[in-house]
């Protein structure tokens, strides 16, 4: 009892074999993932895996058809005040009210979120040069994307939610929304959930990921264990082969003739001893870029 | 065969199939309505009062029509970069509309007469739909700012308007609207032809500019314009008032108030405004007595357009702006839509509030709708008074009398009604595609109802499927304790003591009608509070 309550305490996001089909489409089969509180937790996976429908599920905007979902111990379905009241949250859309103007949407916004700190949205406001006269439609999409983070930031959320949050901005507004990402972070016991297709961003910021392909957590874990867990290597065989000869643990491989790199799974030495069976030896040994992960991830499983 | 023509066209009938029929179905309910309430009177003779509210709600009906037609249109931006020529997009949706809008004007008008048995002209107002779907078109066309459009919207309305009551014999002159010369649009006469054939040339090639001008980039630096930038330019000079909100309840309130029943109670605003206006004018140029009756006709034609506008909105044309058949989660495209989006539906505040706070917002546009209408005939109704007119003469024919304070607080309480129904209706029910077929099925079923049985059997029994189906609704709420028992009791209590009191100011013997029209109205008054949480927690949560 004692050992599920202190799981359920430390896990800000816990999901249980979550299934959900739009039609005969299945958008999400049999997901198990647990987000643990505090750092940043990054959702990669190619358009349509199903990232969004998993992170609409997080803040209650889908039923689970099949499994559970619990965020801070909670269903978001049932308890939507408890639930979104400490989650800030950026979705792709970014859409908002656009009649309001900039200072009358954060009005609006305070209104339901009782943490809400004036000083620190004006703080952002300023930060973002955002005009509090400026009608909402009449923001560029960059500034759009820096309101949505100010709404989302102001009320210092226990978990922030962003859903492609960089999709389609100039890097200057990636790099506000990165730093947001640092500086949520940096409030002691803070989560950071983030979907993206810019691989170079999660791995700048991300402590653990999840692969999404098909519906299906393909990939999860830490990202330092998950890159160390991939080794990339080149090796020169004594003879010539027209095809890349089978190497345990390989998942990817290219070449030609003597020379083949390949990009492997699990433990390297036994990788290179399988290797050396076949007479080759080492000629290049690289870390294997989040990019290669996500692609090896996607591709083989 | 492959050809532009034939790909819009299949486009534009692949778009609104269904769509289309709902304008139809709504233009006839107010109709239905006011024929149940006149039960009594023998609609069939052709008394200038009969006359006057077939011609109001035959006009009420075009203009409902057209307007669905055009909600239903493509974006017209997207033939832009097809490769075909400006005259043939202009061609293509005038065509296809004006044949949507004559069939569905010839189809209702058709239905009405085989209705009432009685004289309804098909041929003129058709033709009046026709011309007045080109004039529409050249101002709804091409996206306009706001100005532009009230504008454009009057004077395409008074000018029309005026030549479709004259063609009625209904004029501004001795003996007024209602005078003994009223007549049926029974046959189009050569200037009729000429008048129409001449609005039609007009606007065709306004449309044409319009668009070519807009498919080119060129903007619209019209006096209008400059006068609605200079607007925009005053407005974000001045210094922005501080809204604080105690509650989230109270900031939706704002929110809704602002963003969706504020426009209706302004558009009402500006009618009536232009109507006392204009008719201030015509009583310094002919006498007090037609500038009274002038207003008169004006703001029943306003109270009538605003009440099948209700409707319409009611059938989530507006709502939907085109949309209308698909879930409402999908409709993203409007104000209504709004509420369907992410950043709302992540704002922490549970649907009981969030429907309760759109209920107080929608309760007070109706309340201000009452007080602007029941103003507006009220002094109109003193007005009367001070030049020696009897205000009950103002709805009283030779044979029927009536009541000026009776007939005024009939129109208010039903605009009221249909402007709380209307505004609340598309979270009222359960948003998905099924339960539209319930809706169409019970339309068409009272439609149908009144051709073999008795009106007020229909309407009765109409009625009782309403009340059951709010009985189950209260229950369901209750379950998912999203109204208190108290509160539940409460509204029941108030809507079970309206009925008697409203059936007695719609008719003064009591009649079973008016009991199942004020039930009818007071029980879909009723819905929102019992079935709006779970609306809107079913668009929240699919």
């Amino acid at each position: 009892m004692n050992k599920s309550v202190s799981v359920s305490e430390n896990c800000v996001i816990d999901i249980n074999n979550l299934s959900r089909s739009f039609g005969s489409k299945c958008a999400l089969d049999n997901v198990s993932l647990r987000v643990p509180s505090g750092g940043v937790f990054a959702l990669i996976g190619r358009n349509g895996a199903g990232k969004t429908t998993l992170i609409k599920h997080i803040l209650g905007l889908y039923r689970a058809e099949k499994g559970s979902v619990r965020v801070f111990s909670h269903d978001p379905v049932s308890h939507p005040v408890q639930v979104l009241s400490r989650i800030g949250c950026v979705s792709e859309d970014r859409d908002l009210p656009g009649w309001m103007r900039v200072q009358e949407l954060m009005h609006f916004t305070r209104s339901f979120y009782p943490a809400w700190d004036d000083r620190y949205a004006e703080e952002l406001r300023v930060m973002f040069d955002l005009d509090p006269k400026q009608r909402v439609d009449q923001l560029s999409r960059g500034q759009g994307a820096r309101m949505c983070l100010l709404l989302a930031l102001a009320h210092r959320p226990d978990l922030l939610v962003l859903d492609e949050p960089s999709s389609g901005l100039d890097p200057v507004v990636r790099r506000d929304i990165l730093a947001a990402i640092v500086r949520t972070i940096a409030d002691e016991g803070r989560t950071v959930l983030f979907s993206s297709h810019l691989l170079d961003e999660v791995e700048r910021v991300a402590d653990r990921v999840a692969v999404i392909h098909d519906g299906q957590v393909t990939l999860q874990g830490e990202l330092d264990r998950i890159q160390e867990s991939f080794h990339r290597i080149t090796f020169r065989f004594e003879n010539e082969f027209s095809e890349a000869p089978s190497i345990l643990g390989a998942i990817e491989n290219n070449g030609q003739g003597r020379q083949w790199t390949y990009v492997c799974r699990g433990d390297r030495e036994q990788v290179v001893s399988a290797a050396r069976t076949l007479k080759a030896e080492i000629v290049q040994e690289t870390p294997v870029s989040l990019d290669d992960i996500f692609i090896c991830s996607i591709s083989h499983d | 065969m492959y050809t532009i023509s034939a790909a819009l066209i299949w486009g534009y009938w692949a778009r609104n199939r269904w769509n289309l029929l709902w304008p139809v179905l709504c233009a006839n309910l107010p109709w239905l309505l006011a024929l149940f309430l006149l039960d009594g009177v023998d609609i069939s003779t052709n008394e200038p009062l009969n006359i006057s509210l077939k011609a109001t709600l035959t006009l009420a009906a075009i203009l409902i029509i057209c307007l669905g037609v055009i909600f239903n249109q493509m974006n017209i931006t997207h033939l832009y970069v097809k490769p075909i020529s400006t005259i043939d997009i202009v061609n293509f949706f005038g065509l296809a509309g004006g044949v949507l809008v004559g069939c569905q004007v010839v189809l209702i008008l058709s239905l009405w007469r085989w209705l009432i048995g009685g004289e309804v002209p098909v041929a003129g107002p058709a033709f009046f739909s026709l011309v007045c779907w080109g004039a529409l078109l050249s101002v709804y066309l091409v996206p306009t700012d706001s100005a532009r459009w009230i504008i454009g919207f009057f004077v395409v309305l008074f000018g029309l308007g005026f030549w479709y009551f004259s063609a009625y014999g209904l004029r501004i002159g001795p003996g007024g609207a209602m005078a003994a010369s009223v007549h049926h649009w029974s046959t189009i006469s050569g200037v009729d032809v000429l008048v129409g054939l001449t609005v039609l040339a007009v606007s065709y090639v306004i449309t044409l500019r319009r668009v070519a001008n807009h498919r080119n980039g060129i903007p619209h630096n019209s006096l209008l314009k400059r006068a609605s930038n200079y607007w925009w330019r005053i407005e974000s000079q001045r210094q922005l008032p501080h809204p604080t909100f105690v509650t989230p309840d109270k900031a939706l309130e704002w929110f809704d108030r602002k963003a969706r029943t504020h426009d209706n109670v302004l558009d009402l605003l500006i009618f009536m405004f232009s109507v006392w206006l204009i008719a201030l004018v015509v009583a310094a140029i002919s006498s007090p007595l037609v500038g009274i009756r002038f207003a008169l006709v004006g703001t029943l034609l306003i109270i009538g357009l605003k009440i099948n506008y209700f409707i319409l909105m009611a059938s989530r044309l507006r709502g939907y702006q085109g949309e209308f058949g698909r879930d409402l989660k999908k409709s993203s495209t409007n104000l209504s839509g709004f509420y369907t989006r992410m950043f709302f539906n992540t704002l922490p505040i549970t649907p009981a509030r969030m429907s309760s706070a759109l209920i107080q917002s929608s309760a007070k546009t109706a309340g201000l709708f009452g007080c602007l209408t029941l103003g507006s005939l009220f002094a109109l109704g003193g007005l009367a008074w001070l030049v020696g007119l009897d205000p009950n003469d103002l709805f009283s024919t030779d044979s029927v009398r009536t009541s000026f304070a009776r007939v005024s607080l009939c129109i208010t309480l039903g605009l009221m009604f249909f402007a709380f129904i209307g505004i609340n209706y598309p979270f009222t029910i359960s948003p998905t595609g099924k339960y539209l077929i319930v809706e169409y099925g019970i339309m068409i079923g009272a439609i149908l109802g009144v051709l073999v049985a008795p009106k007020s059997l229909v309407l009765c029994t109409v009625a009782l499927l309403l009340v059951s189906l709010l009985a189950y609704s209260s229950l369901h709420c209750l379950r998912r304790s999203d109204q208190s028992l108290i509160a539940t009791i409460l509204i029941w209590f108030i809507g079970i003591v309206s009925v008697p009191i409203l059936a007695s100011i719609f008719s003064r013997d009591f009649s079973a009608t008016a009991i199942s029209i004020a039930t009818l109205l007071v029980a879909l008054a009723m819905f929102p509070f019992f079935s709006m949480p779970a609306a809107l927690r079913k668009i929240r949560t699919n």
